[in-house]
């Protein structure tokens, strides 16, 4: 394999593995800000229970998160330094931005988060929760807002084969950005609530601390009701921006080869690009040219359209975007059922169903996951869709056996690193909210 | 203010002053992480150390994460040479950061009795990590070697060589020391007492290896030594760490961290002195010369980032300052930081 290939495998795994820690730590930021301020407002000591639970799992996530962090500006010099060399005066401003605005505010206040309850105000701690909520977000903003600029690159113009700056403002708010940062942290959301009503459902049960994990149940549910419905339409959303502005891509994620009047939505199939058609396919007729134009007749442009050196690898990006909308569909079915079980007020008693949302953890993880490997593959060619090819964008000096060495230690200590996490962050799961906030816990 | 040298100057400039704060900050936590090794004798001492470093170490772990960003953004050639020049030592450096952070939260939280594992990989890759990114500190300053296409190539032998590694083991010990006058208002007992004995055996050393340095940086390039900058960095840092020798045992003592940070700027100002307008110094003899004038982004970027910047610090710097005055209050009831 050669530098390029091996590079692009060693930053799939670092900002995959990444990505999970990422998304944690948004989900559970949202659901701490929301136990403090129920915390405050109604002066409800169980909020303050359920908070302190979760912000020890925080505490955790967060670490990880933060190491796993380091390894993508290293591999932004190391690995692709043609790309930031050509793409550093606009891409580099996100990050800047990203550290020295959001990441610093979230890393700071965090620690207040984790260890100072009983040092500051009731006000200042709510605070450093918000704190921790926005810089969280905001750094995700900026990170999504780089991603999109790679997909959708505006505000820039081209001098001596490099990019520079014209418009902060076009280049930040690139026509993919602000969607793709909502359908991300409503990603994140759905990660965190599914993963808060898992945690609640396995203390149920073990029938340990059932008051208040019922309560923290019962908000977890319409959560997720509510996310995973708006992720649909969310969804759609993003996807006609994509079909707007990368239409080869959106063509794949489809699996249209040939430009048809009245195109099928297909639900299932494997794609065959060498003989351009979709095997087995199962779908709704007519439904794509209706989803993307309003009409059940009008023509849907296919791949033939774009010369074929330009297709980004369709079985892929077909197949990920494919599970990850079977992914959603299987939550929104969870969670539907949960509102149901909730109005009949039969939740906790429904054992099996407490037992499904425990299994239902990775299925938010994997979603995100696939739909982000969906959205990165359909970029390649591409590494800035239409400004530079991926294989134009890696390291030349460094010899393809050093990039086996790297990629090798980086799986490793993952593997470790993976082996860690699970130990630690189950046993603070296992260990649940008892004892979180000292004697007075105990007592209540 | 459009002449582009200003804000190349001025990005040059935050970016030293993010290292000083990342070192200062860092620095300490480092510092202990090494000390945590050698120096406590019982769990209760070792937890005491630890209590000082978990709830800081990723707040201060900012300031290096926003010079590297800040490299990349305002001097993106610089960044995308210096980084594969460097690939498998800075890779294994950042796997160091991993462990010495994951192994810091599992001491941390081992409970009554610390992980002995955990404190000796904490304390190894505190030292290996500090050691090796002052290392190449040095190697900045001797001269990095120019390869194909204008990108930095290092190998062994620009390492193993007398001045880096004599700035890279000085450098450690002024770190070690600065941790120390951290220390002397937080630890007490003998285990201050211990401290304090380290101090003091450590300075002449410090002191010896720290002019051995400039005079072999004089002997290889006497114009870098010749620069006022360079002179007056040299000055600070000895002026800081015999303050730091002679405030032990006195009234002053109690000031011993404004020292040890006089010291730590000092060793700032030596570094950008000497390699100032150079990204990184060349090899004697010529090779590529990376400047800042040539190797940072366009105007229209310099602004965004060297503003964003100047704004960013001043808001961490607040935040730093608040978090800081926090943890030093008592707490108002029972302590919240039970173990897992």
């Amino acid at each position: 394999m050669d530098f390029t290939t091996l590079s692009r495998i060693q930053f799939g795994v670092t900002i995959g593995f990444h990505y999970l820690f990422a998304l944690t730590t948004l989900g559970l930021a949202f659901y701490i800000l929301l136990l403090e301020s129920l915390y405050y407002y109604r002066k409800d000591d169980d909020f303050r229970r359920l908070s302190d639970f979760l912000i020890k799992l925080l505490a955790v996530v967060f670490v990880f998160g933060v190491t796993t962090g380091f390894m993508m500006p290293f591999a932004f010099g190391a690995n692709w330094s043609r790309f930031s060399t050509f793409a550093g005066p606009v891409f580099g401003i996100h990050l800047v931005v990203e550290s020295i605005n959001a990441f610093s505010l979230e890393a700071v206040s965090i620690g207040v988060l984790i260890f100072a309850r009983n040092k500051v105000s009731r006000e200042l701690y709510w605070s450093s929760a918000l704190m921790v909520f926005i810089g969280s977000h905001l750094s995700g903003f900026w990170i999504v807002s780089a991603n999109s600029w790679m997909q959708t690159p505006a505000g820039y113009a081209l001098e001596n084969g490099k990019v520079v700056l014209t418009s902060l403002f076009d280049a930040v708010l690139n026509p993919t950005a602000i969607i793709r940062f909502v359908h991300v942290t409503i990603g994140a959301w759905i990660t965190g609530s599914v993963l808060v009503a898992g945690i609640s459902a396995f203390h149920l049960l073990g029938n340990r601390d059932v008051k208040l994990f019922r309560r923290l149940l019962r908000l977890s549910i319409p959560l997720m009701m509510v996310f995973t419905i708006l992720q649909a339409g969310l969804g759609h959303v993003h996807i006609m921006k994509v079909l707007e502005h990368n239409p080869e891509k959106d063509a794949a994620y489809e699996g249209i080869f040939h430009t048809v009047k009245g195109a099928p939505l297909y639900a299932f199939g494997i794609p065959d690009s060498g003989n351009e058609k979709i095997h087995f396919a199962i779908g709704i007729p007519y439904m794509l040219s209706f989803l993307e134009t309003g009409s059940f007749t009008a023509e849907v442009k296919g791949l033939e359209e774009y010369p074929k050196d330009t297709w980004p690898p369709v079985n892929v990006i077909f197949t990920t975007f494919h599970l990850m909308v079977m992914l959603g569909a299987a939550m929104i079915a969870i969670a539907v059922v949960g509102g149901y079980l909730q109005m009949k007020r039969k939740l906790v008693e429904q054992r099996w169903y407490l037992r499904v949302l425990m299994f239902a953890i990775p299925l938010p993880y994997l979603a995100n996951e696939l739909g982000w490997i969906g959205t990165e593959m359909g970029r390649q060619p591409w590494i800035i869709y239409g400004l530079l090819r991926t294989d134009q964008a890696s390291t030349t000096s460094i010899p393809a056996v050093q990039a086996v060495v790297s990629l090798s230690f980086i799986v490793l200590l993952y593997c470790l690193l993976s082996y860690l996490f699970l130990k630690h962050f189950t046993a603070a799961v296992k260990k649940g909210p008892a004892g979180s906030g000292g004697k007075e816990v105990a007592d209540g | 203010m459009d002449d582009i040298a200003l804000w190349q100057i001025s990005a040059f400039a935050c970016l030293i002053f993010m290292m000083f704060m990342y070192s200062i900050l860092d620095g300490f936590d480092l510092g202990l992480g090494v000390l945590i090794g050698f120096v406590t004798e019982n769990d209760e001492e070792k937890r005491a150390l630890l209590g000082h470093i978990a709830p800081f170490w990723d707040g201060n772990e900012v300031w290096l994460v926003i010079a590297v960003s800040t490299l990349f953004g305002a001097f993106p050639q610089a960044y995308a040479s210096l980084l594969p020049s460097f690939y498998l030592p800075f890779l294994f450096i950042i796997i160091l950061f991993v462990c010495r952070a994951i192994s810091l939260e599992f001491a941390y939280y081992s409970g009554k009795h610390v992980s002995k594992t955990s404190i000796w990989i904490f304390s190894g890759c505190s030292f290996l990590a500090s050691f090796l990114g002052i290392l190449f500190l040095g190697v900045m300053i001797s001269g990095i070697p120019a390869g194909e296409g204008g990108v930095f190539r290092i190998g062994a032998g620009d390492i193993i060589r007398p001045l880096p590694l004599i700035f890279a083991t000085a450098w450690l010990l002024m770190m070690l020391l600065h941790s120390i006058s951290y220390l002397t208002r937080k630890s007490e007992g003998a285990l201050r007492e211990r401290l304090m004995k380290l101090a003091k055996r450590m300075f002449p050393v410090f002191i010896v290896l720290y002019l051995a340095g400039i005079f072999f940086l004089y002997l290889k390039s006497p114009q870098i030594v010749g620069r006022p900058m360079v002179l007056a960095g040299a000055a600070m840092t000895v002026a800081g760490a015999l303050s730091c020798r002679f405030a032990i045992g006195s009234k002053f003592e109690r000031h011993m961290f404004a020292f040890s940070t006089l010291g730590m700027g000092g060793i700032w100002v030596v570094m950008a002195g000497s390699i100032f307008p150079n990204i990184a110094n060349p090899v004697q003899g010529g090779g590529a010369m990376m400047t800042i004038y040539d190797s940072s982004a366009p105007l229209s970027t310099l602004r965004v980032i060297v503003l964003s910047a100047l704004f960013g610090m001043v808001s961490i710097l607040f935040y730093v300052f608040s978090v800081y005055a926090i943890f030093s209050r008592k707490d108002k009831k029972v302590k919240s930081e039970v173990p897992l």
